[in-house]
């Protein structure tokens, strides 16, 4: 569109008022990405997107692990994915990887077929939370959304 | 200092608003340098020019952007005064005025890239541009 208008030369419009249309039509483009940004529709991260659903497939965090081979243990994590550091601790100590590396890779690989990518648009604030006023950047949590099974017996702990 | 850094021209903000299209495939490979630059008889937006208009020391030794600001600034945990912090406070304070959330839409992927593969998150970065 700003090539069309700036091209035609005959135009009876003149070129400070095309600028000023311009300058005024992104800036309203610009308003709308701003809003669309920030509305969170993800305010606990994980937990908040992997759910149940009415779907096939159930996609919270212990299925999804599950359907993964994982060990059963990852059940007991209450605050996700803050928990998960008993394990995956983010220094790379634990007994199994940091947490950022898996959790990136499972959601980027493979861009063009990955559905986080495909259908969720592949943003970053799905799961991180900016806070602009201390320019911190964090990880969003939640608490589990299942009921851990320990020995057949359901667990609330 | 920290309010100097806050006050933005108008000319820098009307120079910024004419240097941008919109956003699609990644305009900006090598991040702060590919937004923060000087182009022909605009305002002069690259880091050297507006880090010394707010007093900073100046960047002699500066050759790759931002990994040599590490130079001198750290993004250590418990660092009082973190990098990473300090330049998410500069894009992201006040996303309603913040030029960086208003009219580049604020987006991680303009300095950050994702590997991939690897699952790494980095930093963007390029030769200094001054
Ligand atoms: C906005 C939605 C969304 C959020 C938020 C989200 N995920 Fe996912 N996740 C997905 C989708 C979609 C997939 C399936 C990707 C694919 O393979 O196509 C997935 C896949 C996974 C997988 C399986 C990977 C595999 O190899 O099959 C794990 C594990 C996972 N997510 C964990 C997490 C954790 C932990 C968090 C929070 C740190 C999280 N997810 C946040 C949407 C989300
Ligand atoms: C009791 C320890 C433990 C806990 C708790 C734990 N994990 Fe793991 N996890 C492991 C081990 C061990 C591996 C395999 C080795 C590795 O990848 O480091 C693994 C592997 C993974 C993988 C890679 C799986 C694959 O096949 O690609 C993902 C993803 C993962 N864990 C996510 C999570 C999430 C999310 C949580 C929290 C809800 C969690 N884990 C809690 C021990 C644990
Ligand atoms: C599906 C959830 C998810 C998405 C989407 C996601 N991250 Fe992360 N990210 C994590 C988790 C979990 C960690 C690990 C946090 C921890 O260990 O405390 C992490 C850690 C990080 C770190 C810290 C790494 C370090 O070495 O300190 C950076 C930087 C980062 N992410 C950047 C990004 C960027 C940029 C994007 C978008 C391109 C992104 N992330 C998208 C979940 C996600
Ligand atoms: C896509 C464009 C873009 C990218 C990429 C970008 N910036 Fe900026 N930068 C801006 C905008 C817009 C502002 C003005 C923000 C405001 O409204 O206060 C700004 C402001 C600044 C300021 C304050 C200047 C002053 O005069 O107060 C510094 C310092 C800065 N950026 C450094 C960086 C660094 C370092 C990087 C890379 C890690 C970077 N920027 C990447 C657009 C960008
Ligand atoms: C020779 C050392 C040195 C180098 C290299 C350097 N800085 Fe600085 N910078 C300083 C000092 C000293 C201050 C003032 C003290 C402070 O606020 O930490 C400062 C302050 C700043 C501030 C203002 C912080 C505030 O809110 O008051 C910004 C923004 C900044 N530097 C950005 C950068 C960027 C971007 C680079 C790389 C292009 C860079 N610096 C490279 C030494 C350096
Ligand atoms: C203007 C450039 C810029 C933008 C935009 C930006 N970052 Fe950063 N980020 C940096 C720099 C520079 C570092 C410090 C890297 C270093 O010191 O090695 C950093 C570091 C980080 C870290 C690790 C340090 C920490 O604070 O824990 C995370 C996580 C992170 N960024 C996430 C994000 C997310 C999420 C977004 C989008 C909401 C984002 N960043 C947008 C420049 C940026």
């Amino acid at each position: 569109m700003k090539n069309v208008l700036v091209k035609s030369k005959e135009s009876s419009i003149n070129r400070p008022m095309i600028l000023l249309a311009l300058i005024a039509l992104t800036l309203a483009a610009g308003a709308l990405v701003g809003k669309k940004a920030f509305a969170d529709d993800y305010p606990n991260g994980c937990v908040s997107c992997h759910v149940e659903g009415t779907g096939a497939l159930d996609m919270r965090i212990n299925a999804v692990l599950s359907r993964l081979g994982h060990g059963k243990a990852a059940d007991r994590s209450k605050v996700i994915p803050a928990a998960c550091d008993r394990c995956h601790a983010s220094s790379g100590d634990g007994p199994a990887s940091a947490l950022r590396n898996l959790i990136h890779r499972a959601h980027y690989t493979d861009p063009d077929a990955n559905l986080f990518v495909t259908q969720y648009a592949g943003s970053c604030l799905h799961c991180h939370a900016m806070d602009g006023a201390s320019g911190k950047a964090s990880v969003k949590s939640g608490e589990r959304n299942w009921t851990p099974i320990v020995g057949g017996e359901p667990i609330t702990e | 200092m920290k309010d100097r850094v806050r006050v933005f021209s108008l000319a820098v903000i009307t120079a910024l608003l004419a240097t941008t299209a919109p956003v699609q495939a990644d305009e900006y490979p090598q991040g702060c340098v590919d937004c923060h630059k000087q182009e022909p008889g605009k305002t002069n937006l690259t880091l050297n020019a507006l880090l010394a208009q707010i007093g900073h020391p100046k960047l002699p030794k500066v050759k790759k952007v931002p990994t040599s600001c590490g130079g001198c600034h750290a993004s250590d945990e418990g660092e009082e005064n973190q990098f990473a912090h300090m330049i998410h406070q500069i894009h992201f304070d006040v996303p309603k005025a913040n030029l960086f959330t208003t009219r580049f839409g604020g987006d991680c992927l303009h300095c950050h890239a994702m590997d991939a593969d690897s699952g790494e998150a980095l930093v963007k970065s390029g030769p200094r541009n001054w």
